[in-house]
């Protein structure tokens, strides 16, 4: 199907290129671990603290990495005239846009959904299976790209460099935030996956789905105007 | 040899005016072209000619006219008549951080087209023993010479080219002209926005 | 009733004596209000005085809100109807907005110090306030980035439509966050049911709220229009085709 075979070329691209190009999916994972090195500072090394700021620090830490990298998801693409034959040649941007986010969530959600267990042994959380705060992780990371997405092609469009791509994903990730942290927390603290506040999560994020890819388009395609 | 020119394309422009940041650029354009022609657009900087070719490209809105691309007669909405179509824009959309192997796979994904395309493409525009290199380590004429291989690769009936000799040197140009002349004899059509003759039999818009 | 607004003569026209209209409502409402509230009226028997602020900041969190469903009405009217004074009626809409959404955010500051005891507490409505006044910001810049009016005005179309629709789920979410991380210790700002004495200078506050909106408004679209008009004079010749089937015909050479 002519979608799919999009979203695989633009995904694949995106993946070899951020290995060639030295650093891609680094960039990402090295401001994660910066970030979450400085929340255990700030919050001291006394567990009860450590573990009360896990799920925060995991949480915040995803959003910033992964609005760091979206900021400029489209700007590339722009600059040298592949978004532009892609829109002219082909029938849809849709495949594109899907393709892109999910070169994102590969290049920089992997990672930091990989690392969220290893954080929460840092941070002194106790859990036997750490694996259980990897759902809401990895839903929010999807709920975050999404936001950050629509914001950077709005931006894109503006030619705004990518400074203002986090104002616009503000109002979006705020709800995510509130109802992922209180996931993840409820995962360690109680075992809980299917919480209230997971399905909250889920709910925001296939809203999310719906929306995003379909604005995105039309902000891209008005980018090119 | 290709099948891609059986139908027959055709675009008709009806008094066409368009516009870039509200402000109109060119106006009153009105030809008609159809498959084994080619037609170039021809005006200084800034008269107009990447705009009235993006409008051409459905890109770019129209301000006024109309513009019917029509396959075998029927009008198609451009949309739908987007897949006939390959476009050089000004930048050559090349990732200068992949191969240049690398760069024609994507395409080549994009097109749908088996990858043992690519060796005749590439021998084509005369890039062999370039596939390794990182397209970022080419010169200019080489990385539109490479643009161009996409073009071949997209194997589609109509090419809106929109400078394909700049940055390009005499051999090149010549290169570049016999490539556009094997399209249209083929049955193609081509569209080139340019501000120097090119070596190729075609109709000319002057606009200014 | 909004297509026949959308041609910019018959704005121009309506404006010209709802414009003066609107002042008038609006000092006219100010001249009972501000007295009523601020002196007729009675004072709270647990806040004292400082259940006055209400005057200011009631009416201005209820624009603050309308306001933005103004913007997504205008900004769906002008995706569905092409309409582009729409465009411009949001656009006028979205700075008074965020100034209402400041007050609301100022006043209830102010209120919370001799109430709650501090300037600021992530009270669910004051939060969402917040995050309303951080969507406005958005909005705005939207406007002011662009180079190109025209592009500006649908991109802001889509911010002002997506903005809407996550208002609500703002409020929800945080709802929720408040009353699970902060048991119900504090004062809510509903108190008791409001005394007839008060509803009076409330209303008419309100009333000079809208007032005052609708000016705004009017007048920024009027201004967006003239500035169309004059755009439009300045505008360079657009290029033409020299000759073209003279043309065609001399360099046919194939």
């Amino acid at each position: 199907m002519a979608l799919r075979r999009i979203v695989r070329a633009v995904a694949q691209r995106d993946v070899v290129l951020s290995l060639a190009g030295g650093g891609g999916w680094l960039q990402g994972i090295v401001f994660y671990a910066v970030f979450v090195a400085f929340m255990a500072f700030a919050f001291g090394p006394g567990e009860d603290a450590l573990r009360r700021a896990a799920a925060p620090t995991i949480w915040l830490a995803t959003l910033f990495a992964i609005q760091l990298a979206a900021s400029e998801m489209f700007i590339e693409d722009i600059q040298d005239g592949s978004l532009q034959t892609l829109a002219v040649e082909q029938t849809s941007l849709l495949g594109y846009v899907i393709g892109k986010l999910a070169g994102v969530l590969i290049i920089v959600g992997g990672p930091l959904i990989v690392a969220a267990p290893i954080v929460s042994i840092m941070f002194a959380v106790g859990a036997t299976n750490l694996a259980i705060l990897l759902p809401s992780v990895a839903m929010g990371a999807l709920a975050l790209s999404l936001a950050a997405c629509v914001a950077s092609a709005i931006n894109a469009a503006l030619q705004g460099g990518g400074r203002f791509t986090a104002i616009l994903a503000a109002p979006l990730s705020i709800p995510v935030l509130i109802f992922g942290i209180d996931a993840t927390s409820l995962a360690i603290e109680s075992s809980q996956i299917w919480s209230v506040e997971m399905q909250f999560l889920t709910a925001m994020t296939l809203f999310l789905m719906a929306i995003v890819p379909g604005f995105s388009v039309l902000a891209l395609r008005l980018g090119l105007e | 040899m290709k099948s891609i020119c059986s139908d027959k394309v055709s675009l008709q422009c009806d008094e066409v005016a368009c516009a870039r940041g509200g402000v109109m650029v060119v106006g009153g354009v009105s030809f008609a072209v159809g498959g084994g022609e080619a037609m170039l657009i021809f005006g200084a900087n800034g008269a107009g000619k990447s705009s009235l070719l993006g409008a051409i490209a459905g890109r770019i809105p129209l301000m006024e006219g109309t513009l019917n691309w029509a396959v075998n007669d029927d009008v198609l909405p451009q949309r739908q008549f987007a897949s006939n179509i390959a476009m050089l824009s000004h930048d050559g959309a090349i990732k200068t951080g992949l191969s240049v192997e690398q760069n024609l796979l994507f395409w080549c994904r994009i097109y749908n087209k088996p990858r043992t395309d690519l060796a005749s493409i590439v021998e084509r525009v005369k890039i062999s023993g370039l596939e390794h290199r990182r397209a970022g380590t080419l010169s200019a004429g080489q990385m539109r010479r490479l643009s161009f291989a996409r073009i071949l690769l997209a194997d589609r009936p109509v090419w809106l080219l929109d400078e394909p000799t700049a940055s390009i040197d005499d051999g090149g140009r010549a290169d570049i002209s016999a490539l556009i002349g094997g399209h249209i004899s083929d049955g193609g059509l081509a569209i080139v926005a340019t501000h120097e003759a090119l070596d190729v039999p075609h109709r000319s818009l002057r606009i200014g | 009733m909004l297509s026949y607004f959308s041609n910019p003569a018959r704005f121009e026209a309506f404006a010209r004596w709802a414009s003066p209209l609107a002042l008038l409502v609006l000092f006219g409402c100010l001249a009972f209000g501000i007295p009523m509230g601020l002196y007729f009226s009675p004072e709270d028997y647990q806040q004292g005085h400082t259940v006055r602020i209400m005057y200011v900041h009631v009416p201005a969190a209820i624009m603050a809100e309308l306001v933005f469903g103004f913007i997504a009405l205008m900004s769906l009217t002008a995706f569905v109807w092409r309409h582009t004074l729409a465009d411009a009626c949001a656009r006028a809409a979205a700075g008074p907005g965020a100034i209402f959404a400041a007050l609301t955010l100022i006043t209830g500051s102010v209120w919370g110090r001799p109430t709650w005891g501090t300037w600021w507490v992530w009270d669910a409505r004051l939060t969402s306030m917040l995050i309303l006044f951080l969507t406005y910001i958005g909005y705005i810049a939207v406007w002011q980035m662009g180079t190109d009016e025209n592009k500006s005005a649908r991109l802001a179309r889509i911010v002002g439509l997506v903005g809407f629709i996550n208002v609500p789920i703002v409020k929800f979410s945080v709802d929720w966050w408040n009353t699970l991380h902060q048991p119900a210790s504090l004062l809510r700002a509903d108190g008791p049911t409001i005394h007839s004495s008060m509803l009076w200078p409330l209303g008419l506050m309100a009333l000079a709220y809208i007032a005052l909106f609708s000016w705004f408004v009017l007048s920024g679209v009027r201004t967006s229009i003239y500035e169309k008009q004059i755009a439009r004079r300045a505008q360079p010749l657009a290029s033409r085709p020299i000759k073209p089937e003279q043309m065609a015909a001399g360099d046919q050479n194939g």
